[in-house]
C-alpha cells in the first residue's frame, strides 16, 4: 500500500508539469499575437507602440518560449506566482492568497454535503430497490446530474426574493469573521453544487450496494445473525464504496466547473469567479497561473481520493 | 456483437421495445421533437428571434408573446426555438468528433503499448486533470468566441476521457482469444484493429456518450451564461440566462425560467435515454 501511495505521489509533479505546459501552451504557441490578444482587437487596429513594447517586455515574449515557461515555472516555485496582474498590477500571490481560500471551503463543504446525503440515500434506494422510496432515491440522482446548477441557483434566488423578500449577503465574510454572513453566502451555492455532486455518488452507492448485496458473504454475515445495520455498513458498505471514490474523483472536474459558476452568481470572491475575470479582461499571467492552480486542486483531491482507495481496499496495488 | 441483432429489432418493432423501456422510448421522442424543432425553427417560430420591437419589452407571456419579451422587445419563445439549434448542434458535433478522436488515441495508445503509451498516458493524465469547463474557457478565449470555438474547446475537454475508457477496453479485447486468433491467421494489424478491436471496445464508449453529451450542452450553456461562449445576438439558452438574470431576475422571471427549462428538459431527455442504453448495452450495471 506504502508502494502504491509512493508511486502516486511520484506521479504527481511530472503530470502537473505536464498540464502547466499545456496550459502555456495554449496561451502563447496558439495562432494569432498575444499582444493583439491582450491589448483587444485582432491586428486590424495599431496599438500604442509603447503599450506594445510594456506587454512584449512583461511577458518577455521576445526571449525563446522555454526561457519564457522556465521563468514562469521558477516564479510559481519561489511563490511569486507568475508576476503581477496587467490589468490592477496586484501581485499575483496576493491575489491567490485572497481567492483560492473561498473556492476551497465551497469546494470542502460541498464534498461533505454530498457525501453525508448521498451515501445514506444510495443505501436507502438499494436496500427498498423497485419500492417507491427507491423511486424517490432515483429521482434525486438523474435531477441533481440534468438541472442545470445556474439554473438552479437563479430559481433559488428568485424563489427567495419571492417568498420571504430575503437575498443573500453581497460582501464575502470568511467563517472566521462572521460566521452567520459566512453561513448565509455559502448556504445556497453549496446545497446547490452538492445536489449535482451527490447525484453522481447516490447512484455509484445504490448500483455498488446491489452488486454487493447479492453476494454469498454477505449470507454468511446475515445467517451468522448478525443485526441488519452492522452487515450494511460494516460489510456492504466498506465493499461499495470503492466504485463511488472513483466517481468522486471523476467529478470533481464537474464540481470545480459548478464552482466556476456559483462565484460568479453569488459573488463570492473566489478563483473560479477570478479566473472567469482575467479571461474577459485576457489578463493573461492570472489567467495562466490560475489555470494551473486548478488543475493542481483536481489532482490533490485525486491523490487524496487515491489513497482511500487504498485503505479501503487493502489488495489495491500498483498497476499500470 | 449481440447487442447489434437487439438494435434491429428495436428498429423493426418500435412498438414493442418502447413497451420494454418506457422511459428512454418517452425521452427519445421528446428528443426527436427537440430535434424537429430546432430544424424547423424558421417555420415554428412566431417573430424573427432578433427583431428589436422596443415598443413591446419586457411583456409578460401572453398569448401573442407566449414566453414574453425581453427588454430589446424580441419574441422570447422563438428566441427557446432558435436556441435549441445551438445547444443541440454544439452538444451532438463535440460528443461526435470527441468519441471519433478519442477512441482513435485511445486504440491507437493501447495498441501501441511501450513508449508510446506510457507518454499518450501521461498527457491523458494531465489532460484529464482539467476541470471541462477550464478547459473549453482556455480554447475558447483564444480562439475568439464564435460557436466552433465552443465546440472545438468542448471537444478537447472530452477527449481524454473517451481516449482513457477506449483504450482500457482495446487493452482487455487485444488479450482476447479471437484476437490472437485472427492474429495467428496472418490479419494485417489494421485489419485487426478495424474488425476485431474497434468494434469490441466500442461498447463502453457509447454507454459513456450520453454522459458526454449532457456536459457539453452543460458546458457551453455555462460558457455562455459566463459570457464567453456563443457571442451575441445568437440565441443560446445560456446566455439568455446571463441577459435574463442580470437585473430582471425579479421584474421580468419569464426570460429565465423558459430558456432554463428548456435546457433542463433537453438535458433530462439526454439523461434519461443514457439510463435506457446503459440497460440495454450493459444490463449489468442495472
Amino acid at each position: 500500500m506504502l508502494r502504491y501511495i509512493g508511486l502516486r505521489l511520484a506521479l504527481f509533479v511530472p503530470t502537473l508539469l505536464i498540464a502547466s505546459i499545456v496550459i502555456f501552451a495554449i496561451l502563447r504557441v496558439l495562432p494569432g499575437d498575444v499582444v493583439d490578444v491582450v491589448l483587444g482587437g485582432s491586428g486590424e487596429v495599431a496599438h500604442d507602440p509603447i503599450q506594445v513594447e510594456r506587454v512584449r517586455e512583461e511577458l518577455g515574449l521576445d526571449e525563446p518560449l522555454i526561457a519564457q515557461y522556465g521563468s514562469w515555472l521558477w516564479s510559481v516555485a519561489t511563490g511569486d506566482f507568475g508576476g503581477r496582474s496587467f490589468v490592477n498590477r496586484t501581485p499575483i500571490s496576493s491575489l491567490v492568497a485572497r481567492q483560492l481560500p473561498v473556492t476551497v471551503q465551497l469546494a470542502v463543504y460541498t464534498m461533505l454535503l454530498a457525501a453525508a446525503i448521498a451515501i445514506p440515500v444510495g443505501i436507502a434506494g438499494a436496500v427498498r430497490q423497485g419500492r417507491w422510496a427507491d423511486f424517490l432515491v432515483r429521482l434525486f440522482a438523474i435531477g441533481g446530474q440534468a438541472v442545470p446548477s445556474f439554473f438552479l441557483a437563479l430559481l433559488a434566488l428568485l424563489a427567495l426574493v419571492l417568498l420571504i423578500g430575503w437575498s443573500p449577503p453581497v460582501i464575502y465574510d470568511h467563517v472566521w469573521q462572521d460566521p452567520t454572513r459566512h453561513v448565509q453566502l455559502m448556504f445556497l451555492p453549496v446545497v446547490i453544487l452538492a445536489w449535482g455532486y451527490a447525484a453522481y455518488l447516490t447512484r455509484m452507492t445504490r448500483a455498488g450496494m446491489l452488486d454487493v448485496l447479492g453476494q454469498d458473504f454477505i449470507r454468511t454475515a446475515r445467517s451468522k445473525g448478525l443485526a441488519e445495520r452492522i452487515v450494511l455498513v460494516r460489510h456492504a458498505l466498506r465493499n461499495a464504496l470503492i466504485p463511488v471514490l472513483s466517481v468522486a474523483g471523476i467529478q470533481v472536474g464537474a464540481l470545480l466547473g459548478g464552482a466556476v459558476v456559483m462565484e460568479t452568481i453569488f459573488g463570492l470572491p473566489g478563483i473560479g469567479r477570478g479566473i472567469v475575470d482575467a479571461v474577459s479582461d485576457r489578463d493573461y499571467p492570472v489567467v495562466q497561473t490560475y489555470a494551473t492552480l486548478f488543475v493542481f486542486i483536481m489532482l490533490t483531491v485525486n491523490l487524496i481520493i487515491d489513497v482511500l482507495y487504498a485503505v479501503l481496499d487493502p489488495r489495491i496495488t500498483y498497476r499500470d | 456483437m449481440p447487442y447489434l441483432i437487439r438494435a434491429s429489432r428495436i428498429a423493426t418493432r418500435p412498438a414493442r421495445a418502447a413497451r420494454r423501456y418506457p422511459v428512454g422510448a418517452a425521452a427519445l421522442t421528446a428528443l426527436l421533437a427537440m430535434g424537429l424543432a430546432a430544424v424547423f425553427a424558421e417555420q415554428l417560430a412566431p417573430f424573427d428571434p432578433l427583431a428589436h420591437d422596443e415598443a413591446n419589452a419586457l411583456l409578460a407571456p401572453s398569448a401573442e408573446h407566449l414566453f414574453g419579451t425581453d427588454r430589446f422587445g424580441r419574441d422570447v419563445f422563438s428566441r427557446v426555438l432558435y436556441g435549441a439549434r445551438i445547444s443541440l448542434m454544439v452538444g451532438l458535433v463535440s460528443v461526435l468528433a470527441g468519441t471519433v478522436i478519442g477512441t482513435t488515441i485511445g486504440i491507437i495508445s493501447a495498441y501501441a503499448s511501450g513508449v508510446a503509451d506510457l507518454v499518450i498516458q501521461r498527457f491523458i493524465d494531465a489532460l484529464m486533470a482539467f476541470p471541462h469547463l477550464l478547459m473549453a474557457l482556455l480554447l475558447v478565449v483564444v480562439l475568439e468566441p464564435s460557436p466552433v470555438s465552443v465546440i472545438i474547446g468542448i471537444t478537447v475537454a472530452f477527449v481524454p476521457q473517451v481516449a482513457r475508457i477506449a483504450r482500457a477496453q482495446a487493452l482487455s479485447v487485444k488479450a482476447e482469444s479471437y484476437v490472437m486468433a485472427a492474429k495467428s491467421l496472418g490479419g494485417s494489424p489494421t485489419r485487426i484493429v478495424a474488425r476485431h478491436v474497434l468494434p469490441n471496445s466500442i461498447t463502453p464508449v457509447i454507454i459513456h456518450a450520453t454522459g458526454f453529451m449532457e456536459g457539453a450542452v452543460l458546458t457551453e450553456a455555462a460558457l455562455s451564461f459566463l459570457g464567453l461562449g456563443v457571442p451575441p445576438p445568437d440565441p443560446s439558452w445560456g446566455r439568455m440566462l446571463k441577459e435574463g438574470s442580470e437585473g430582471f431576475l425579479e421584474a421580468a422571471p419569464w426570460l429565465t425560467i423558459f430558456p432554463g427549462l428548456a435546457l433542463t428538459a433537453l438535458v433530462f431527455c439526454v439523461a434519461l435515454i443514457g439510463d435506457g442504453v446503459r440497460d440495454f448495452l450493459d444490463p449489468r450495471q442495472r
